[in-house]
């Protein structure tokens, strides 16, 4: 007996929230009137964003893969000026070791150039002697 | 909206190829990867000629806003005149070049010096700042050994070509190949990381020679040192190995220095070894008596009774003193250097085939050293032998030689009758170290080795204290040679004026190692091939055994009889020896 005594007031509520709904889903699209149109500066900051971001992501892109470049060239540099500095050694090196250094060299220690080849024959007795010159004939 | 994609998809898709091409002929330059030119070396690998890196510096003149400044600031690091720097910093061309082949050291120096004056001022001076300088990287060729090997080795032009001597005749193994790289230009310069290599440079094959720079400054040491004291205006040494023809020195006086080339006369470009010719003189006895020998027309004791002077083809030929009638062997008129006792040797011979003996041994032909500028000297044919002409080619006049084929007659007999081309290379080595020697020499059989050991007993007795050339003997060696003092022809006169003096000679006789010939051109005053070669042979024979640890072979020399006495003696002896052996083997 009490629930049928509430079926009016059930009856207005669903005709209330028949309303509501229709209003809710009317509601999700904004209300504009008629003449006035929509913002599009929400839209302009959004690309605006979205662009500079992507260049700023271009550009770190582009940083990292040319900061390699730099260094590449650094070494580069320094490998040129290594080698010219090992040929400037060799150059030296070329100079001391030449036969004409070494003869000067060996001059101002008080060495004098052998005038005759002397062999030493190791499974004979080591007594020096006067090499005689085995040339001509006894006649 | 729709412009802005439309213009997207113009750029990006429908103009995209053509786009790039644009920005790449506008960004990316190609440029020129210089390759070395091979390193040419002694046979130990030390390096006689190579490549090292040089720098081009140019300026960028429109960048210069104070030339006479900059050009007072450089002079000094530059080592250049003021007013010339100044012409060259004048002018509003981009590209200038101020400074050809400087060393890293200098561009190193002059870029310290810039940096280091532009960062003491201040920002008001900007204006005052050196920017214009920039260096360009190339090869140049330098010459460590300098005047040692010059004439061999040669030099290369301007350009990195091969002007003479071996950088001439072998340019085309040693020169590298150029290679190409891409680079984008930012405004002027090379942006760094931009470098992409298109075609790498490829650096050319080097050369290792035979010569061994040790032997070859003792050489060039030596006669230098002996064309100074005669007076001479040229001198050659040739130190050869017999067997595989290898030249171990190659010293020529005068020479030049191949990094300083400024004030060479084309006459000392030459190779006077190969390209020069005279006629041999009694050095060319030995021909004759090899061949001789071989045809057995005579023996090393065959007597001759040998007058000074004789007369053949209405023409009178003298020995180079008088003296009585002298009965020597074949033996003893080498010994003497008798002119007179070889024409009687000579005449044994028929004039064909003296004439062929003489081809055999390579005169009238080159020798196939690959030396650039190779005269073949000259020998008449036999057609155009007169009545004097066998006479005297018979004792080494009437045909001419070059220094190079002299010392392969003797390296023919040192190598028991065969004769070897020389060389000067010894093998290639590629860029990656692979080494490929060259190919052994071809060799002719010119006459046995039995006439070959014949020659080389007689030849001894030149340096015994009878001989010609005491002077080169080496005590404790055996020694074997010839001396030569040949009269020479001037051009100039179109006579005989002068002499050349020569000696050539091996050791150890009996097992020849090594063949040395030095050769003096025009010497004035004391002109004998005994007195002036002789020490020059000593002092470069006795280097070469010590340093190539040749020892005495420990055999003693069997004297051959020089003169009739010296035979009556030895066939006495003989008589004696025979005698004893025969009673003992009765008893």
């Amino acid at each position: 007996m009490a629930i049928t005594a509430l079926a009016p007031a059930i009856s207005r509520s669903k005709q209330k929230v028949i309303e509501r709904s229709s209003e809710v889903a009317l509601r999700l699209v904004p209300k504009i009137d008629i003449d006035k149109r929509a913002d599009q500066k929400v839209f302009i900051l959004f690309l605006t964003c979205v662009g500079t971001l992507g260049l700023v992501a271009l550009l770190f892109v582009n940083t990292l893969l040319a900061q390699d470049a730099f260094k590449l060239s650094k070494l580069q540099l320094e490998a040129r000026l290594l080698t010219d500095q090992r040929e400037a050694y060799i150059r030296q090196l070329d100079r001391i070791s030449s036969p004409m250094a070494l003869a000067a060299a060996a001059t101002e220690m008080g060495m004098k150039p052998s005038a005759t080849p002397t062999f030493l024959n190791l499974d004979e007795p080591l007594v020096p002697t006067s090499p005689e010159v085995t040339g001509g004939s006894i006649g | 909206m729709a412009i802005f994609v439309a213009k997207v998809i113009w750029v990006q898709v429908i103009t995209a190829n053509s786009i790039r091409t644009w920005a790449v002929n506008e960004m990316e330059n190609v440029a020129t990867l210089q390759a070395p030119r091979g390193t040419i070396t002694d046979v130990n690998g030390v390096a006689l000629a190579k490549s090292v890196n040089a720098i081009n510096i140019v300026v960028d003149q429109s960048a210069i806003s104070n030339p006479a400044f900059t050009a007072k600031f450089t002079s000094p690091i530059l080592g250049m005149p003021v007013s010339q720097l100044q012409s060259l910093y004048t002018g509003e061309l981009k590209w200038k070049l101020i400074y050809r082949n400087a060393k890293p050291a200098v561009w190193s120096a002059l870029k310290k010096a810039i940096a280091e004056h532009n960062s003491t001022l201040e920002s008001k001076e900007f204006d005052q700042r050196i920017t214009a300088f920039y260096p360009e990287r190339a090869y140049i060729r330098e010459y460590p050994s300098g005047s040692l090997v010059a004439s061999l080795i040669g030099f290369v032009n301007q350009e990195g070509n091969g002007a003479t001597g071996l950088e001439s005749s072998m340019n085309s193994t040693i020169t590298g190949t150029n290679g190409k790289y891409s680079y984008a230009n930012g405004y002027g310069a090379e942006i760094p990381g931009s470098k992409s290599e298109i075609i790498a440079a490829k650096a050319g094959t080097s050369i290792r020679l035979t010569i061994d720079r040790d032997i070859q400054w003792v050489a060039s040491k030596a006669i230098a040192e002996a064309v100074k004291s005669a007076n001479a205006s040229s001198g050659t040494v040739i130190v050869m190995d017999p067997k595989t023809g290898a030249i171990l020195a190659h010293a020529t006086a005068p020479t030049f220095n191949l990094n300083n080339r400024d004030s060479i006369s084309l006459a000392a470009m030459r190779n006077p070894s190969v390209q020069d010719v005279y006629e041999p003189g009694s050095t060319g006895k030995i021909m004759t008596i090899a061949a001789a020998l071989e045809e057995n027309k005579v023996t090393p004791t065959t007597l001759f009774t040998v007058p000074d002077r004789i007369s053949r083809g209405g023409s009178l030929f003298r020995d180079h003193k008088n003296h009585k009638v002298w009965q020597l062997t074949t033996a003893g008129i080498l010994a003497v250097s008798s002119n007179v006792g070889t024409i009687q040797i000579g005449e044994k011979l028929s004039n064909s085939q003296l004439h062929d003996y003489l081809s055999k041994f390579g005169i009238g032909t080159s020798t196939g050293s690959g030396l650039p500028g190779e005269s073949r000297g000259i020998l008449r044919p036999i057609s155009d032998w007169s009545g004097t002409t066998a006479p005297t080619v018979a004792f080494g006049q009437g045909y001419s030689v070059t220094v190079m084929q002299a010392t392969s007659v003797f390296a023919t007999i040192a190598n028991n009758g065969l004769r070897v081309s020389p060389t000067v290379i010894a093998g290639t080595n590629e860029a990656n170290g692979n080494f490929t020697p060259s190919k052994p020499r071809t060799s002719v059989r010119v006459v046995s080795a039995e006439t070959a050991n014949k020659v080389r007993i007689m030849m001894e007795s030149v340096v015994s204290a009878e001989g010609t050339a005491p002077n080169a003997a080496i005590p404790g060696y055996r020694v074997a040679g010839k001396t030569a003092t040949a009269n020479r022809y001037n051009d100039i006169c179109g006579c005989y004026s002068g002499y050349t003096a020569s000696f050539i000679g091996f050791a150890p006789s009996d097992a020849p190692k090594y063949v040395i010939s030095v050769t003096i051109q025009d010497p004035k005053g004391m002109h004998y091939g005994g007195v002036l070669g002789g020490p020059v042979f000593k002092k470069v024979m006795s280097f070469v055994l010590e340093s190539k640890h040749i020892p005495p072979t420990g055999t003693k020399i069997v004297p051959v009889a020089l003169n009739e006495k010296e035979l009556k003696l030895a066939l006495a002896k003989a008589k004696t020896q025979a005698t004893t052996t025969t009673a003992s083997g009765r008893l």
